[in-house]
């Protein structure tokens, strides 16, 4: 069995290499970090959105708002 | 399509000028939204709140969308395309919602100000929204500068597809 293969990978098997040039390449770490850090934001926006959108009445947000 | 480069310099520099001064103007604003925040005088309040709505509209709004339709321009026109490379994909998600956020809040603001409300109000989300747009702004920077490697599926196809034609071109024969 080659031992070079990375875990998950089934270039050990027949045919197996040829599998993984055909696949495409998996994400960096930092793209899934940012990927979930950006959506968490999201959800915090438009929590925040909905919240003062509620609280106000449907509108206001700037200072001189009530 | 790809551009000539005397056209993607000029690109370029429209896209680095509207987003940096698109980061200066959010910059700025941080100091007027803490007086807004803090000032207990409403005439004071009232100004400021005025001060945001004009530098927003007449500042941050055009150069946020200039930003992002340059941006489009750039990526379109060069060889990083728009979804071959994570960190493109990364900054038109960080622009669309940096634009749609600011957006969201000047109409906000305009509604409060068309209501002519007198006082101001504590604990308003303007220092944090701020504060966030230019947390965002900075991380597009980053990722502008360093551009991180990773390709997405799509241009991972694409590449290996190059590559394909270039090799049955070198294969053939010639004639």
């Amino acid at each position: 069995m080659n031992m070079h293969t990375r875990p998950g990978s089934n270039s050990h098997h027949a045919g197996g290499a040829k599998k993984d040039a055909k696949r495409a390449p998996r994400p960096p770490l930092w793209v899934i970090l940012c990927g979930v850090a950006f959506l968490a934001l999201l959800v915090v926006f438009v929590v925040i959105v909905a919240t003062h959108s509620a609280g106000s009445g449907g509108h206001g947000l700037g200072f001189t708002g009530v | 399509m790809t551009m000539g480069p005397r056209l993607r310099k000029l690109t370029l520099t429209a896209h680095t000028s509207c987003s940096a001064g698109w980061l200066g103007g959010v910059a700025a604003l941080v100091p007027l939204a803490v007086v807004g925040m803090t000032g207990r005088q409403p005439q004071v309040v009232r100004t400021v709140d005025l001060g945001l709505d004009r530098i927003g509209w007449f500042v941050l709004v055009p150069l946020s969308l200039a930003s992002l339709l340059t941006g489009l321009v750039l990526s379109l026109g060069t060889e990083w395309g728009l979804f071959r490379h994570y960190w493109v994909v990364a900054k038109l998600a960080l622009n669309l919602f940096g634009a749609g956020a600011l957006l969201e809040y000047m109409l906000q603001l305009d509604t409060s100000l068309g209501r002519l409300a007198p006082m101001a109000r504590g604990g308003d989300m303007g220092i944090p929204r701020f504060a966030g747009a230019l947390a965002l702004l900075l991380v597009a920077v980053v990722l502008s500068v360093y551009k991180p490697r990773g390709v997405t599926p799509y241009g991972w196809w694409k590449l290996r597809r190059r590559r394909m034609v270039a090799m049955r071109q070198a294969r053939a024969p010639v004639r």
